[in-house]
């Protein structure tokens, strides 16, 4: 703010002192954000760490019995079991609030079937199949709830950024500038009030000495 | 039901034929020795020992697991329907019926590939003509550009008018594996209905086939079980067992272990089960009692039947299909005695390969192999 354009007026004093005021309780209210947005992302992070250990586990497992049922009935008793499926998992994207930001849930449909919803036969096929197509299925539910975590994790971040920004130029710029400019008006009112003070102390000397003039004898 | 009648000197000609080449297939120690080979030596062993010619054909197109897999598949078709062109009349029918099990699976997998709109190329790859119907007629099917075209090429399919009036039922959902398990169920009646009649060996084939069903039924009652599904047992349990489905329905209903008990004292599964289990377990004389605790463990918690168990059974049943065929040494049992032996030649060479290209502990492997 450029003193040049501000006016020393009481009514400007107290309008600085309203935006301090605002901008001091917008910065509190922005740091509090930024701690929840934190506490979030920290939260998530946390599940999605979780989550890719339990993937990681899940893969090596689901690979062990595709092995497993690979080696009982062949890539060819594989791959018809494989292209016997009917219904190919979707995914579904619900939206959530969560402290004024928009989070994603990514939901599965059709990813974990029953036996008889694989599409194969039951009297054609063994249990090794069941097995393989059950490590897989749990496997991609929950690499589809681990992508709606990362997701969620990627907004917070942006969102975070922002709020941070924020934060620091209210911190660092915004309230300095206000502050300074109050302190400028109060000072050069100061100055003013001073100088009046001073003006009206010689006006009211000098009539002293011009009424102890015509006066003789007069003490000041 | 056809009657089939009696030639002698065909049969003992064909028996004796498919006895020596039982002989030539490869013993339990060469599993053994092979688990403990990576996948280019036993590639080389199988070139050196009855896989030459398939090795020879595919290795300028495929390599690896892939090569051995597909020498392993195209050596069982051409071995199978060898035995069918060797096999003379009415034997020769039966033999085709038994071996309509290959034909179902080819079948359905050319009408799913159709389905899906895969490649001629890739469908071909899926099928194994060891039944009854052979690599040519196989082609023509999947020649077609439709489901409804493919399935009126095996208009004279012995299983054909239960495929036509199975998928053509609604719901559209789940129609091809209801179409599947209806073929397998027609198939095992047609071949139960197929073994009243007087050949030779016959009977003991509707015997053996009959305690296949009731391990079959068993097993998928476990797997349903397991998922926590209800059995549907008009469509999923296969009638003709030794185990009515009367008897599979009050199986579901038992709760407590001494009604199972009971229950599986009285089925033809339990000698086998314990003489499996002793296998598995290495003990010599395992009892009853041990047996019933093991399955009752996997029936109330609802576990998948375990993989070693129903490889010692498979073994189990080899060895006594062997013991019958030579009660019965010129009869159809020669040629299954023959028939199943060289499916699980191909399933243990096929299982040890994929497993050590997959790199599963040749330990691990043994449990998985038929010996």
């Amino acid at each position: 703010m450029v003193m040049g354009a501000t006016m020393p007026t009481r009514g400007e004093l107290l309008a600085i002192r309203r935006r301090i005021r605002t901008a001091e309780q917008g910065h509190h209210a922005l740091k509090l954000k930024r701690e929840i947005l934190m506490l979030a992302l920290v939260r998530h992070v946390d599940l999605a760490r979780e989550l890719r250990r339990k993937i990681k586990a899940e893969l090596r497992h689901a690979r062990h019995t595709f092995a497993i049922a690979e080696m009982m009935e062949g890539f060819f008793g594989m791959a018809v079991a494989s292209i016997s499926v009917e219904e190919v998992p979707l995914v579904q994207v619900r939206w959530r609030d969560d402290m004024r930001i928009r989070l994603p849930v990514f939901e599965g449909e059709s990813v974990r079937k029953d036996l008889r919803e694989r599409g194969y036969g039951l009297l054609g096929t063994s249990s090794v199949i069941d097995e393989a197509a059950e490590a897989y299925e749990g496997l991609v539910g929950d690499i589809i709830k681990l992508a709606g975590y990362e997701a969620s994790v990627r907004i917070i971040l942006s969102e975070l950024g922002k709020t941070s920004r924020r934060v620091n130029a209210l911190e660092k710029k915004v309230i300095p500038e206000l502050v300074a400019t109050k302190d400028r008006i109060e000072l050069r009112r100061d100055e003013l009030e001073r100088e009046e003070f001073s003006r009206l102390f010689f006006i009211k000397k000098r009539k002293a000495v011009q009424e102890g003039g015509s006066r003789p004898g007069r003490d000041m | 039901m056809v009657d089939f009648p009696l030639t002698s000197s065909s049969y003992i000609y064909v028996c004796t034929r498919l006895r020596v080449r039982k002989a030539g297939l490869l013993p339990a120690e060469v599993y053994m020795r092979l688990l403990g080979m990576g996948l280019p030596e036993i590639t080389r062993f199988l070139g050196e020992h009855g896989y030459g010619t398939e090795i020879h054909d595919f290795v300028h197109r495929y390599h690896g697991i892939d090569l051995v897999e597909i020498a392993l598949s195209r050596n069982l078709a051409s071995s199978f329907q060898e035995v069918i062109r060797i096999t003379p009349g009415h034997l020769k029918t039966l033999t085709k019926w038994y071996l309509n099990r290959w034909d179902i699976a080819n079948v359905m997998s050319i009408l799913r590939g159709l389905h899906k709109g895969l490649s001629q190329t890739w469908i071909r790859s899926f099928i194994v003509p060891a039944g009854e119907l052979d690599r040519d007629a196989l082609e023509r099917v999947i020649a077609e550009k439709t489901v409804a075209g493919a399935i009126g090429q095996l208009a004279r399919w012995r299983l054909y008018p239960t495929l036509s009036a199975e998928y053509g039922r609604e719901p559209v959902k789940g129609r091809f594996a209801r179409t599947e398990n209806a073929l397998y169920r027609m198939y095992y009646a047609d071949l139960l209905a197929d073994c009243e009649t007087g050949l030779r060996g016959a009977p003991i084939l509707g015997d053996y086939i009959r305690l296949e069903l009731d391990i079959a039924n068993f097993r998928n009652l476990l797997r349903l079980r397991s998922v926590g599904a209800r059995c549907d047992c008009a469509t999923e349990i296969i009638p003709g067992g030794t185990i009515p489905v009367a008897g599979f329905r009050e199986l579901e209903r038992i709760a407590d272990r001494k009604s199972f008990e009971s229950w599986f004292r009285g089925t033809r599964i339990l000698p086998l089960l314990v003489e499996a289990l002793g296998r598995v377990r290495g003990n010599p004389s395992p009892g009853e009692a041990e047996a019933l605790a093991f399955i009752w463990e996997i029936w109330s918690q609802r576990r998948r039947p375990m993989h070693e168990v129903e490889m010692a059974v498979a073994h189990l049943r080899l060895g006594r299909m062997d013991r019958v065929s030579k009660l019965e040494p010129f009869s159809v049992l020669a040629i299954l005695d023959y028939l199943e032996r060289k499916k699980y030649e191909v399933f243990n060479l096929r299982a040890i390969s994929r497993g050590i290209s997959s790199g599963i502990p040749a330990d691990e492997i043994r449990h998985y192999l038929v010996i």
